[in-house]
């Protein structure tokens, strides 16, 4: 049995409760132990709390190293922006010394230390590299044939890669292969490794406006490929690219209807999973009917 | 891709970091980086804007330059220890899909330790 600690992080756990439920039930099924703990703190985004102050920042971010470090378990995040700082964090502080010694002057004041031990795992990176595509595929016994499914990478899944340590930063092809393993195609179109701004939104209309464009950019290109859906790895860019598509059809009168999957809702509907038990019924854009014409 | 109809662009902020300093650390551009590590990861000589950005913004906000809408978040991270607001009730709403209390603010412990690692100097830069 694997076991994790989970890091549930706000965007997923306050808008995207889909996405927990479906990520709780699908590490289930596979026979994955995750534990919670109640003291974490904020990730801080590296674009906010590590503006003010660098050292400090970075002090916050490690301090759920340090935690994670006390239980020995990977820590496993929901979102892409969580798993970015974090690994951000890691990367900084066990490649300079100096900065470690500095950050770890922060943590002793509260008790705590960063040691290097830690391991920083996203729910698409803990599939890929604890699971393997291998055993997805064995597992795969409702496949998802005849779905046209189009990766939506997000930003730190895989950027930078010295940080993310997970795919190829121009041709990024491991989220395309996993959901091959589904028995769905993955479609190849080029926004597929864009970003969505949805975790830049913080800075008001002119990031909303900015992330309504790049939204319409994205879904033109999916939908021209010929995708049924949308898969995601982030809340944030879930919540981008449903939100996009409402605001589109209510400004423009365009329709993409493109559903909005995260990777665990098509890895468990293809485990035989139903999808009231994935929060299907919980997404903006309702995913039904394209469901029913894959007999779901 | 360029769709920030003013320009946004991370080359010309990086080249005013050292020929317009104290125009940068007072403009609103400077807080745009979304933090999508695109220029970073692409930079053939190895500059890191992304980093080259966040340090500029501490300068910045030494001086008392933050823009509300990052003030107002950083605040909000603050008093609650996230970025998006938790109603009172969510925990129930939550108990009916069966899953785990998170509470409308995260624990104690942590926003004590928080605060003390932020720091009141810091903390009173947000609140101003």
């Amino acid at each position: 049995m694997t076991e994790y600690l989970l890091y549930p992080g706000c965007v997923a756990s306050v808008r995207e409760l889909g996405y927990e439920i479906a990520m709780r039930a699908v590490f289930k099924e596979l026979g994955a132990d995750l534990k919670g703990r109640d003291d974490f703190n904020c990730c801080m985004p590296a674009c906010l709390v590590h503006s003010v102050d660098y050292v400090r920042g970075l002090a916050l971010t490690s301090r759920n190293l340090a935690i994670a470090e006390e239980e020995e378990m990977p820590l496993l995040t929901l979102c892409s922006s969580c798993f970015g700082n974090l690994s951000r964090a890691k990367y900084l502080l066990d490649t300079n010394k100096e900065l470690r010694r500095d950050v770890n002057k922060h943590l002793s004041a509260v008790g705590r230390e960063y040691t290097g031990k830690a391991k920083v795992k996203h729910v698409v990176t803990a599939l890929y590299e604890d699971y393997t595509p291998e055993v997805l595929n064995n597992i795969n016994v409702e496949p998802l044939t005849g779905l046209k499914a189009a990766p939506f990478y997000g930003c730190h899944l895989f950027l930078p890669q010295r940080y993310a340590k997970f795919d190829d930063s121009d041709f990024p092809e491991k989220l395309d292969h996993l959901i091959q393993m589904t028995g769905a195609d993955s479609v190849d179109y080029h926004e597929k490794s864009s970003c969505c701004i949805g975790c830049g939104s913080f800075f008001g209309k002119v990031s909303e406006e900015a992330s309504f464009k790049l939204a319409e950019v994205i879904l033109d290109d999916a939908k021209v490929a010929g995708a049924d859906a949308l898969v995601a790895t982030c809340p944030f860019c879930m919540m981008q690219l449903e939100v996009g598509q409402m605001k589109l059809k209510e400004e423009k009168g365009k329709l993409y209807d493109l559903p909005v999957f995260h990777y665990v809702d098509i890895l468990g509907l293809s485990m035989g999973l139903k999808p009231s038990e994935l929060g299907l019924d919980m997404r903006r854009l309702d995913p039904a009917p394209l469901l029913s014409r894959l007999g779901r | 891709m360029f769709v920030v109809s003013f320009g946004f662009n991370p080359r010309k902020l990086l080249q005013r970091v050292s020929s317009d300093l104290q125009g940068l650390l007072e403009s609103d551009e400077l807080w745009l980086c979304a933090w999508c590590y695109r220029c970073t990861e692409r930079c053939p000589s190895g500059i890191q804007p992304t980093e080259i950005f966040l340090l500029t913004r501490n300068l910045a906000a030494r001086q008392g330059h933050i823009p509300a809408n990052p003030r107002a978040i950083m605040g909000q991270i603050m008093r609650s220890g996230r970025s998006i607001p938790v109603p009172s009730d969510f925990d129930e709403w939550r108990g009916e899909y069966g899953l785990p209390p998170i509470g409308a603010t995260i624990s104690q412990t942590a926003l004590d330790e928080q605060r003390k690692i932020f720091g009141e100097k810091l903390l009173r830069r947000l609140e101003a």
